[in-house]
């Protein structure tokens, strides 16, 4: 009788566990969850946010063999803050949202350079965000920016959100921004934060970049290039070109493809890039490089003067990817020419990048306060010290040194 | 409980359950919340204590070798 | 038991918000407590055992977490070198030999060790394990978070293992971790429980433990209840455990050790006394 009590006992604590339990089961529910893959947040006229939401629908369609897209739907919804268009939106679908595989969060230009601290805490507050999200700013509405992203290779769009950001590591185009990242560096007090910058192709951006040819030469215009401004045309019309630089949580300014190479580069993230140098041999020309960090950025920074003394130093080692006819990269002599003249212009390039962000945006996107508080004892010391008010008054030493070995395939031509 | 003999590794295992236990909790936020970024350093300087503190009560304990006093 | 139990709500707050949103906080604290009264009820080396097999793959995990998040380490955050000073890195850092509060088993482990003669390869070791394992942890999350912060997380640990992904296939490798924790915890609880009815029994001198497991088992649902919130539970944990352990674990546990020590050897001086009288 004693065991049968027993395990009529155990029989009940079973079943109402099972009924406990089942209610959080219930709510995360696979059926029951509508999945977002994006996010997108605008400044609405009454100053409340419009915030956009892209869903994943879970039509049948093969990820291989297949030319249908799936597709996905974008609702909007106007509320104060970012909690209420969450509510707002689970009333009005008949699923709830859930942010679990969220990949993209998208910020207007116009809502970022007003502070978008709340929105971020209240994100990653969430336990559903995940900290690897992408944070992107767009120079359009967040919405447009969602509509037209189409991805052309992929059938599906979380794929493609899942993957838009490898290019950063083989063109330094783009930075690979994450929402994690960004909390941690608007918390921080020894760097600021930087997002990526988006946005969608300008009908006129072609003729623009025609336009200015006069001023600056073809190859080095292929550089200066930011997102909505570059001359591509495809079935795609957002784009993500440049780093969207913060001070706090405001948006003060955008850095082009050639400044996002400098800021990947001194930061440790470029695995290789491709930029254009000056022929030494050949004048109003310029050679193709492939350049390959060799190792981690030296950093020194000298805290002795309230105007921080910032040396940084780099090694790259590069492959002459442009060929053209009467060239001969066999020669060591022509070899150390173009290394010279590739260490001479990462040097410029990389000092105006960082004068850049000290003068005009005083903001410490690459961390240098993480190397300067090393000459601190104390933290109080180092607070004293204001670094992220200081970074304004730097001054910089870049040295890099090049090593260029060889060319590709071809070595040398003659006509 | 005084039935069953505990080996040495078991031993060990019982003393690190009760910190492992804190450490998933908040014990890492309070550490980091006194000393910040000396962290290590404070690490490494009360471990250094613990390590005399528990050689101490060793041989303090080895003065009852038979003493069924629990 | 009191501060188990206070640990036992933060961890079940934990749980309710990250997996068990709509599950009331009684159930999960009734999860934990049935299965340490089941474990209870099974003689020691059960327990032991089973904490053997689990401590190593949790210990494990926590070598994963930080190899897999290193690179996304900043090494330059262990600067400023003396963090707010020489007096709160070395002073008021004392507090944190509160992390060591496992010493206080060391007191009643000699009666139970196999090998007697091993107490002290047990002490050192255990105490080193302790220090490397919270190296390991705080390094963790002090080279992936800055250290001067504006935020506090319920769990560090656990928004660590949140940034852990290997490629687009191996990601979300949280969830593993929160199981491995679940069972230490359990293992843990049910340690405590084991030591605290066994000084209860020792003290009131009964014959059987058998009808305390359940009591017990009560006393801890019922003190893990108390807390209105997790602002109370929390500010437990932060502010009175560790003069707690320091307290009654180093000051009064040695002192009772040093007074005991002394007391025999005047014992002894006086029966050698009395000897070389005769």
């Amino acid at each position: 009788m004693n065991k049968l009590t027993r395990n009529i006992f155990i029989f009940i604590l079973v079943i109402i566990f099972i009924m406990a339990f089942s209610s959080s089961y219930f709510s995360l529910s696979m059926d029951n969850l509508a999945y977002v893959l994006a996010i997108g947040i605008d400044k609405s006229d009454e100053n409340k946010l419009k915030v956009s939401f892209q869903f994943s629908t879970t039509s049948p369609v093969a990820e291989s063999g297949s030319t249908k897209k799936a597709p996905s739907v974008i609702d909007t919804v106007e509320a104060s803050s970012l909690s209420n268009a969450i509510n707002l939106m689970n009333n009005y679908l008949s699923k709830q949202v859930n942010m679990s595989h969220c990949k993209v969060i998208i910020f207007s230009e116009e809502l970022a350079k007003e502070g978008i601290s709340s929105e971020i805490y209240t994100l990653i507050n969430d336990t559903q965000v995940r900290p690897s999200s992408n944070i992107v700013i767009t120079k359009t509405d967040a919405n447009y920016y969602m509509q037209k992203t189409q991805p052309q290779l992929e059938n599906l769009i979380a794929k493609y959100y899942e993957i838009f950001t490898n290019s950063s590591e083989y063109t330094g185009f783009m930075p690979n921004a994450t929402i994690g990242e960004f909390f941690n560096t608007l918390i921080c007090k020894e760097c600021e934060p930087f997002a990526i910058l988006g946005g969608v192709i300008a009908s006129n951006s072609q003729n623009d970049q025609s336009s200015n040819s006069s001023s600056t030469n073809n190859a080095q215009r292929d550089y200066s290039i930011k997102s909505s401004h570059s001359p591509i045309s495809g079935e795609t019309d957002s784009e993500n070109i440049g780093v969207a630089v913060f001070k706090g949580d405001t948006l003060v300014g955008e850095l082009d493809a050639l400044e996002t190479i400098s800021f990947l580069s001194i930061k440790n993230k470029a695995d290789r890039f491709l930029i254009s140098i000056p022929d030494p041999t050949t004048s109003n020309s310029y050679i193709d490089i492939y350049m390959t960090p060799e190792n981690m950025t030296q950093i020194k920074v000298d805290t002795k003067t309230g105007s921080p003394y910032i040396q940084v130093s780099l090694r790259f080692t590069g492959r002459i990817y442009s060929m053209e006819n009467n060239e001969n990269y066999l020669k060591p002599e022509v070899l150390e020419l173009i290394s010279d003249s590739c260490d001479s212009y990462l040097e410029s390039t990389f000092s105006n990048f960082l004068y850049k962000t000290a003068k005009e945006f005083h903001s410490d996107i690459l961390g240098f306060g993480k190397s300067a508080s090393s000459n601190f004892f104390t933290i109080e010391d180092f607070e004293n010290y204001n670094w992220l008010d200081s970074y304004q008054d730097s001054f910089f030493d870049v040295d890099v040194n090049t090593s260029i070995k060889s060319s590709m395939l071809i070595t040398e031509t003659n006509s | 409980m005084l039935k069953y003999k505990v080996g040495t590794l078991e031993a060990v295992m019982l003393i690190l359950t009760i910190v492992i236990v804190h450490t998933i909790l908040s014990l890492p936020r309070d550490i980091l919340v006194i000393t910040s970024s000396a962290t290590i350093l404070n690490l490494i300087y009360i471990t250094a204590i613990a390590l005399c503190i528990g050689y101490f009560i060793y041989r303090l304990l080895r003065n009852f070798p038979r003493s069924r006093y629990y | 038991m009191i501060s188990a139990s206070i640990m036992l709500r933060n961890f079940c707050e934990g749980l309710k918000i990250i997996y068990y949103p709509m599950t009331n906080i009684v159930f999960i604290l009734l999860m934990f407590v049935i299965a340490v009264c089941i474990a209870n009820k099974l003689d020691f080396n059960s327990t032991l055992k089973t904490n053997l097999l689990i401590l190593p793959l949790v210990l494990a995990s926590i070598i994963f977490l930080f190899f897999a998040n290193i690179q996304n380490f900043s090494p330059q955050r262990i600067f400023p070198i003396l963090g707010h000073g020489l007096t709160e890195t070395f002073v008021t850092g004392l507090l944190n030999l509160s992390a060591f509060g496992g010493i206080a088993y060391l007191y009643f482990l000699p009666p139970l060790l196999k090998e007697p003669q091993k107490l002290k390869k047990v002490t050192l070791l255990s105490i080193g394990m302790t220090a490397i394992y919270l190296l390991l942890c705080i390094s963790a999350i002090l080279f992936m978070f800055p250290s001067f912060i504006s935020a506090n997380e319920i769990s560090p640990l656990y928004n660590a293992a949140r940034y852990i992904e290997f490629g687009s296939f191996f990601q979300r490798l949280e969830s593993i971790f929160l199981l491995f924790w679940m069972l230490a915890f359990a293992c843990y609880l049910s340690i405590v429980t084991k030591f605290s009815m066994n000084i209860f029994k020792k003290i009131t001198s009964i014959s059987t433990k058998k009808p305390l497991i359940d009591i017990f088992g009560l006393l801890i649902f019922a003190i893990a209840l108390l807390p209105e919130n997790f602002a109370v539970s929390s500010n437990f944990e932060s502010s009175i455990y560790p003069y707690l352990v320091l307290g009654i674990v180093f000051i009064l546990g040695i002192s009772i050790l040093v007074l005991a020590s002394w007391k025999k050897h005047k014992k002894r001086i006086v029966n050698t006394e009395e000897v070389s009288n005769e």
